[in-house]
């Protein structure tokens, strides 16, 4: 039990998540629509994206991710589309004589890619987080939040191993969407920034990867490092008295183990001198 | 309860999970987002996609947030996490329980740091020796400074014994189920469980528990004292007090007379309890032991009743610690304390198997010390198991053989397919490198130390229980080298945190483990003593089991005599272990095998157990019994009204004296 206002209704997470994924989802067919894609690949990632959520689907979010990869890598490079490749796959079957399409649909040099970030672009990144957090907490709320423990026997969805939908309240839901403009500009930073690297021996392109390898690691290294520090701070008496012990042990570890071994043969020989 | 395959299956499954938990606190959701968001970010940077570049690297950002906020939520505001609890009845919080009754726990677990935890689940370990009777043991929500999260349930106390309270489980998880960390917040409490109350007739009470003690004068010895009861009148003789003057009296004679008053006569019993290694064998509240202390217990309360005074004296392998008769409502509570915290003990022995003791300690210590098994400050380095002591004996060892077969012509064939693709022939050199590589294998397998899993757990949980018990600077090495006081620590860390365990009754020659012998000295030297110190009309109760101590019993027999010498009486009550049928007078039927198999075999050696113990009990009846001294088992209500009944013949010899 916690003492937070049970002001809300039982069900009232499920719902503001519910409601949160169907706007982001709708927001993210309008910045398809703006990017001039055509229909199908206008409603195809937000249909995944819904269907995900009806059914709670643990990959969902990351199917609506990789539809929207193909979707966007399609524009820039046409014969990607999926509708295209549909279509290709009919017309093989149709040569084999097993019929199919009778005329081409998709016609790849009419879908136009679309250079630089504006305002759909920065929809689009905006509704799709929003549509990550919301789902992911959706499965918090209705499927299981905890990493489920083999030992306790109860089932993998049960009540306790999710969250009472009861604990989320409206204001959650504003500190989720508050700090979106933020992720999406340093990310939009970071790529004005590394766009300019080159190195004069790696390509390009490796040589960006290798910059934002490097990034990552330095930021996780600090991270861990700085954690570690908080960590050892708070270090309680019996964790200190530990560590000590530990390093004593390994600082000495050959001289005790020969000579506890040595006492403990010499007690069991002495006992079985005495038994016999 | 603790087959050994419940036990591995334990085991197992606890080092799966803190494998999971430990790397980075990821979630399988956590991984398989990173691995997506790192590999759409490897396109993306490949491509030169801006948009999707964005996309992605906003989703990382908001995760690698994410990520941060709980490690320090999980590493360092989770320390700050208090804990609180309280055991009520109804009229409020208590220091000690009582037997067959219910209680109401609350828990209150606040915070003190401005970042709080946004989600956490709470879980209370109900001790060992309760059960839950109503209520829930889970809650979540957020603790922050202004929210504290609460549990309130009720538990029954089924047995006498004590209470321990670890603490309560803490799991920690991000909104969207990307992190995971669980931790436990220490908060130690210890409830003594009490016997329930007794009334002077040895059955349980349904008065009010205070006014256990009648008016004063039930037994009197017809001798003037300072009693209450009129005995005679005499004559005034200079020097009585007024008050004992009888005014009416000495009117109508016309002279002063005074009144007499009887003397009370205080019954002394005492009352020796066996707490050695046999009586503890068993599970909690269902052991030998268990049932002493409750007999025990009961006649202490009903000789509190009838104001006779009750000494006390525990005894085991030893050592014997006595408390000297004596009445009133302190004595009462510090007989039934010490009776308690007897019967909370349980066996221990260096010669127990350690792989058992080692996996249900690890998983213990799992649980309920997770900060202190961490690797960073209990390592276990990776040469440990070359240089570490074997704990399987040889025999139960899985053997590697079957392992050079496949590594031989695995390496063989791998060989063969490179030198194909790359040469498009078998050459005799790709064979030979083969036959290396299989070589390198083969000796990998053969080098390789068995039970290199165990050495690290081995080595975790003896520096945690070296910290625990408060060893000496050299007490890890000790442990890690010497098996006999390692089996010992262990079973002591589980036995001061209420963990039952087993042990194997008896040893590779057949023998049983925890007969005690030495216990008989003890208890002899023990009783000369309580003799030597002893009044009249004493009583001394021997709660013993002296069914596995065969033919050692003469110190016994000879402190007995000593003790009838001295006109005192002597009881003996045998310790039953339970479901075995009750000693008759009957002749026991001989054992029969009507047909083979497992089951008739498994009847067999059961009958043949009872035929024993009936047959020990049989001789030590008629041993005793040359003394005139009765010998009974600790089975139904059966000592209690014996004991009572010799109280009753001990006032009687003092009213006629």
């Amino acid at each position: 039990m916690s003492t937070a206002p049970d002001t809300a209704a039982p069900n009232d997470g499920i719902r503001h998540y519910t409601m949160l994924c169907i706007a982001a989802l709708g927001m993210m067919a309008l910045a398809l629509f703006l990017r001039r894609l055509d229909m199908v690949s206008v409603l195809l990632p937000p249909l995944v994206g819904f269907v995900a959520m009806l059914f709670r689907w643990r990959t969902g979010a990351l199917g609506v991710l990789f539809f929207l990869a193909w979707l966007l890598s399609a524009q820039q490079w046409p014969v990607l589309h999926p509708l295209f490749i549909a279509q290709e796959i009919a017309w093989i079957f149709t040569d084999t004589g097993f019929g199919g399409p009778t005329g081409r649909y998709v016609k790849p040099v009419l879908i136009g890619g679309r250079e630089g970030f504006g305002p759909p672009e920065l929809l689009l990144c905006a509704a799709t987080l929003a549509y990550f957090a919301a789902h992911y907490r959706l499965l918090g709320v209705s499927k299981h939040i905890f990493l489920s423990d083999p030992r306790l026997r109860v089932e993998r969805d049960s009540k306790r191993e999710r969250r009472s939908p009861r604990l989320v309240a409206g204001r959650e839901v504003l500190t989720l969407l508050a700090p979106l403009p933020l992720w999406i500009g340093c990310s939009w930073l970071c790529w004005r920034w590394l766009e300019g690297k080159e190195h004069d021996e790696i390509s390009r392109r490796w040589w960006q990867v290798i910059i934002l390898a490097w990034l990552f690691g330095l930021f996780f290294l600090i991270a861990a490092a700085i954690l570690r520090y908080l960590v050892r701070n708070q270090i309680r008496p019996e964790e200190a008295t530990l560590a000590l012990q530990d390093t004593l042990w390994r600082e000495t570890s050959r001289e005790q183990r020969r000579i506890t071994r040595w006492i403990a043969w010499a007690r069991t020989r002495q006992r079985k001198k005495e038994e016999t | 309860l603790f087959s050994r395959e419940l036990l591995r299956a334990l085991f197992q499954r606890s080092q799966q999970l803190a494998a999971k938990r430990r790397i980075a606190m990821l979630t399988s959701r956590g991984w398989l987002f990173t691995f997506v968001v790192l590999g759409f970010l490897l396109i993306a940077v490949l491509t030169q996609q801006v948009v999707l570049f964005v996309l992605v690297m906003s989703l990382g950002l908001w995760f690698a947030w994410e990520w941060l906020l709980f490690a320090v939520r999980a590493r360092v505001v989770a320390r700050a996490v208090v804990l609180r609890r309280e055991v009520c009845d109804e009229r409020g919080p208590v220091d000690s329980l009582w037997a067959g009754r219910t209680f109401s726990v609350r828990v209150e677990l606040t915070l003190d740091h401005w970042l709080g935890l946004s989600y956490a689940a709470i879980v209370d370990r109900v001790p060992f020796n309760a059960e839950l009777a109503a209520g829930d043991i889970h809650a979540d929500g957020a603790l922050m400074e202004d929210q504290r999260l609460w549990l309130d349930y009720r538990i029954r106390c089924p047995v006498v014994g004590r209470l321990r309270f670890e603490g309560v489980k803490l799991r920690m998880a991000d909104f969207q189920g990307f992190f995971y960390h669980v931790t436990f917040v220490h908060g130690v409490t210890e409830y003594r469980v009490l016997p329930r109350l007794a009334d002077a007739s040895g059955r349980p009470s349904a008065r009010k528990r205070h006014n256990l003690l009648p008016p004063p004068g039930i037994h009197r010895l017809r001798r003037p004292g300072t009693g209450s009861e009129l005995l005679d009148l005499r004559d005034y003789m200079p020097g009585d007090p007024p008050k004992t003057i009888a005014w009416k009296v000495s009117a109508r004679r016309n002279r002063l007379i005074t009144k007499e008053f009887e003397s009370e006569v205080p019954i002394r019993c005492t009352l020796f309890v066996d707490a050695s290694n046999s009586v503890r064998v068993g599970p909690a509240g269902g052991n030998a032991l268990a049932r002493l202390v409750d007999i025990a217990a009961t006649v202490t309360q009903a000789n509190s009743a009838d104001r006779d005074l009750t000494g006390l004296c525990l005894f085991d392998e030893s050592q014997a610690t006595a408390l000297r008769p004596a009445r009133g409502q302190r004595h009462l509570v510090d007989v039934l304390n010490r009776l308690v915290d007897a019967g909370a003990k349980q066996p221990a022995t260096g010669a127990a198997p350690l792989l058992p003791l080692i996996q249900l300690g690890h998983a213990f210590a799992e649980e309920v010390y997770p900060d202190l098994l961490r690797p960073d400050i209990n390592t276990a380095p990776f040469w440990l198991p070359w240089v570490a002591k074997r704990i399987l004996p040889r025999r139960l060892q899985r053997s590697r053989a079957w392992l050079y077969a496949p590594a031989v012509i695995l390496s063989l064939i791998l060989a063969a397919l490179f030198n194909w693709a790359f040469s498009e022939q078998i050459t005799p050199g790709g064979l030979l490198i083969g036959l290396a590589v299989a070589l390198v294998l083969c000796a990998l397998i053969f080098f390789w130390p068995r039970e290199a899993r165990l050495a690290r757990l081995r080595k975790r949980l003896a520096s945690l229980v070296a910290v625990h018990h408060r060893l000496a600077p050299g007490g890890l090495a000790t442990l890690l080298d010497d098996d006999e006081r390692l089996a010992v620590h262990v079973q002591r860390f589980l036995a001061d945190h209420h963990v039952p365990y087993a042990l194997p009754l008896y040893d590779e020659a057949g023998r049983y483990r925890f007969a005690s012998p030495q216990k008989i000295d003890v208890l002899a030297t023990a009783l000369l003593k309580a003799v030597g110190r002893g009044h009249d009309n004493e009583l001394f109760v021997l709660f013993a089991d002296l069914l596995e101590v065969g033919d050692r019993l003469t110190p016994l027999l000879r402190a007995v005599r000593v003790a009838l010498a001295r006109h005192h009486l002597v009881i003996v009550v045998c310790p039953w272990p339970p479901g075995v049928p009750p000693p008759s007078s009957e002749p026991i039927s001989p054992i029969t095998v009507r047909r083979a198999g497992t089951l008739d075999v498994h009847a067999m050696v059961e009958r043949a157990s009872i035929l024993r113990l009936h047959r020990a009990f049989h001789k030590l009846r008629r041993m005793f019994a040359r003394l005139g001294v009765p010998v009974v088992s600790a089975r139904g209500e059966e000592p209690v009204r014996l004991i009572l009944d010799r109280m009753d013949r001990l006032r009687m010899l003092g009213r006629r004296r």
